[in-house]
């Protein structure tokens, strides 16, 4: 039981440092960038290739995260281009054309493509083994908790209130002299910075990588953990992907048979993720109701 | 093979494949059109057509044309409602708030169909008699996609050029706020247009699993070619979207043909990324994007 315990705590944290990354860019920024998955995915592949290679576990881990971040570097330049919706549209369609190249490339590398890369192996830090569940989750948890501390420092800052600033009104904070666009890529970056630290955990927690791991749904999840208490709080994300993990695994115990839980998370999913945006509709235009005279 | 079999193969395909995206493409355009957001769940309508159709007619072995239509009922009744329920209390916020709630109403129908009807791929098993033409092999089911979509499409316009109901629709998609001033009920017309649109898009559903397979994430890749055929023909013309889905239809299969049909999804993704870009650096916006 414990160990399933450990197993749920470690997917929280993993799925943590996604969710608060997404809501600094979402929330903080106002930058719906779709391409999560990609920068997870790239995270992934590169830190599995970089392991199986032989090189040390913190070198897997920081060259991932620079190569997810580079990939956003060039990422931002078609997809800034690009207004709102239509930037979320561009972004998810460079993460499915990411995924698709992994799905049919990989092979030409020495993993299985279709099948994915196998048999990861687990994280050795100067000569320490974190083969062991509790092991791991301690690493998981420090490297959430940094994160954590990284971007509660970054958004209380001057820098955090210019990225509030972009989210608010771009053209004002682009009059007042600030190169919105370089914040915009740098916030881009940063994400997948961290989204590569987490697909990096992922590869070697998981052992497998797979493309299937990588789709829109991967989206989905952190949209609806990140909106459920606030898109623009980085403590609220933390709980949201806490909530998101655990409430479908709950229908377990309810005596949900394994092959409904895809399927029920999925509905869990999009059920939390239009409700809370209506609910929050609903109370927004009550308030508009006793301003304007509409 | 020789050459001009190949080329009326091809085309052939392009003409059945492009017949069931329009369908789908068209819908969906007069619901941007009118509501101007990016609805992905549209793709999954498509998808719940063919999955209810399948359930009907060959499950339960009822009469294959009373399963389509009735299964075109259904979704533009679940069209309607997620309409009143999802959409309705939405019209004033940001675009991007819609399109979040799209994702998610995607996200439910994707999780119904998988628990349902099971991950597995399924397809219709409807023989159909194969034609040779110059070599080609076209199939009575192929005849049939097409002839269902381009009829569909001509039913269409009259409907909304000659009923009253289509009549307001336009005026709808025009400009929401002047209808209104005129006394057309809006919520009644946005309603019909949902369900008119949600019906083309089971069709659709039901002519790609008469003729491909179908699938419970086949509701994204449509979506994404839907976005792209309307984005290639310019957002919020009927003709546009149609003739941009037979452009999509054109590039995927020869794509696919000619180059790495493992990609066949990209192909579409590449052209709605190339499309949004020109559009971009064309028109107002340019180098950054707006908040308008």
């Amino acid at each position: 039981m414990s160990e399933y315990l450990l197993h749920i705590l470690i997917l929280v944290n993993i799925y943590a440092i996604l969710t608060m990354s997404f809501s600094l860019v979402l929330g903080y920024t106002g930058l719906p960038c779709f391409a999560l998955p990609a920068f997870f995915a790239i995270g992934a592949y590169s830190s599995a290739f970089i392991s199986a290679a032989g090189m040390p576990f913190l070198l897997a881990l920081l060259l991932a995260a620079s190569i997810s971040a580079i990939s956003a570097y060039i990422m931002s330049f078609p997809a800034l281009q690009m207004r709102d919706e239509y930037f979320a549209v561009v972004t998810l369609g460079f993460s499915e054309m990411v995924r698709l190249a992994f799905l049919n490339e990989s092979a030409r590398y020495g993993s299985a493509g279709d099948v994915g890369i196998v048999g990861v192996p687990t994280p050795n830090i100067f000569g320490l083994d974190f083969s062991s569940l509790a092991a791991f989750f301690g690493l998981t948890l420090c490297i959430m908790l940094v994160v954590y501390i990284v971007l509660m420092r970054l958004v209380s800052s001057p820098y955090g209130r210019v990225i509030r600033a972009i989210r608010d009104d771009e053209d004002v904070t682009d009059v007042i002299g600030k190169d919105t666009r370089s914040y915009k890529v740098q916030v881009m970056m940063v994400l997948a910075f961290f989204c590569g630290i987490a697909g990096c955990l992922w590869a070697h927690y998981i052992q497998y990588v797979h493309p299937t791991q990588f789709t829109p749904d991967l989206l989905v999840f952190v949209l609806a953990s990140v909106v459920l208490f606030n898109e623009n709080s980085i403590t609220g994300a933390i709980f949201g992907a806490m909530f998101m993990v655990a409430f479908p695994e709950m229908m377990r115990f309810f005596g949900l048979p394994e092959s409904y839980i895809g399927a029920s998370r999925l509905i869990i999913l999009g059920t939390t993720l239009v409700t809370i945006i209506l609910l929050r509709e609903r109370s927004r235009s009550m308030g508009r109701r006793n301003v304007s005279a509409s | 093979m020789d050459p001009t079999t190949v080329v009326v193969q091809i085309i052939i395909n392009i003409v059945a494949a492009g017949g069931a995206f329009a369908l789908v493409a068209v819908g969906y355009t007069v619901v941007h059109a009118t509501l101007k957001f990016i609805n992905f769940q549209h793709g999954y309508m498509v998808a719940l057509g063919a999955y209810l159709t399948y359930q009907m007619a060959i499950v339960w072995k009822w009469n294959f044309i009373l399963s389509s239509v009735l299964a075109m009922i259904l979704v533009a009744a679940l069209g309607v409602l997620i309409e009143k329920v999802g959409y309705k209390p939405l019209r004033r916020a940001s675009r991007l708030t819609p399109l979040l709630v799209s994702l998610g109403f995607a996200s439910i129908l994707q999780g119904v169909i998988l628990v349902f009807w099971g991950p597995a791929v399924q397809t219709y098993r409807i023989p159909s008699t194969p034609i040779i033409v110059l070599g080609a092999v076209i199939t009575s089911n192929e005849i049939l996609m097409v002839l269902l979509s381009l009829g569909s499409l001509l039913a269409l316009h009259l409907f909304l050029k000659r009923t009253k109901l289509g009549i307001a629709m336009r005026a709808v998609s025009d400009n929401l706020d002047a209808a209104a001033i005129i006394g057309i009920n809006t919520d009644r017309v946005i309603s019909s247009i949902f369900a008119v649109a949600s019906a083309l898009a089971a069709l659709a559903g039901v002519l790609i699993g008469l003729e491909y397979f179908i699938q419970p994430t086949m509701g994204f890749p449509i979506i994404i070619r839907t976005l792209a055929a309307v984005t290639l023909g310019g957002i919020g013309s009927i003709t546009g979207a149609i003739i941009g889905s037979f452009v999509i239809a054109l590039v995927e299969n020869l794509g696919v043909w000619f180059l790495n049909p493992a990609y066949r999804e990209a192909y579409a993704y590449l052209i709605l990324i190339a499309a949004l870009l020109l559009r971009a650096s064309g028109m107002l916006g340019g180098k950054r994007d707006r908040a308008a």
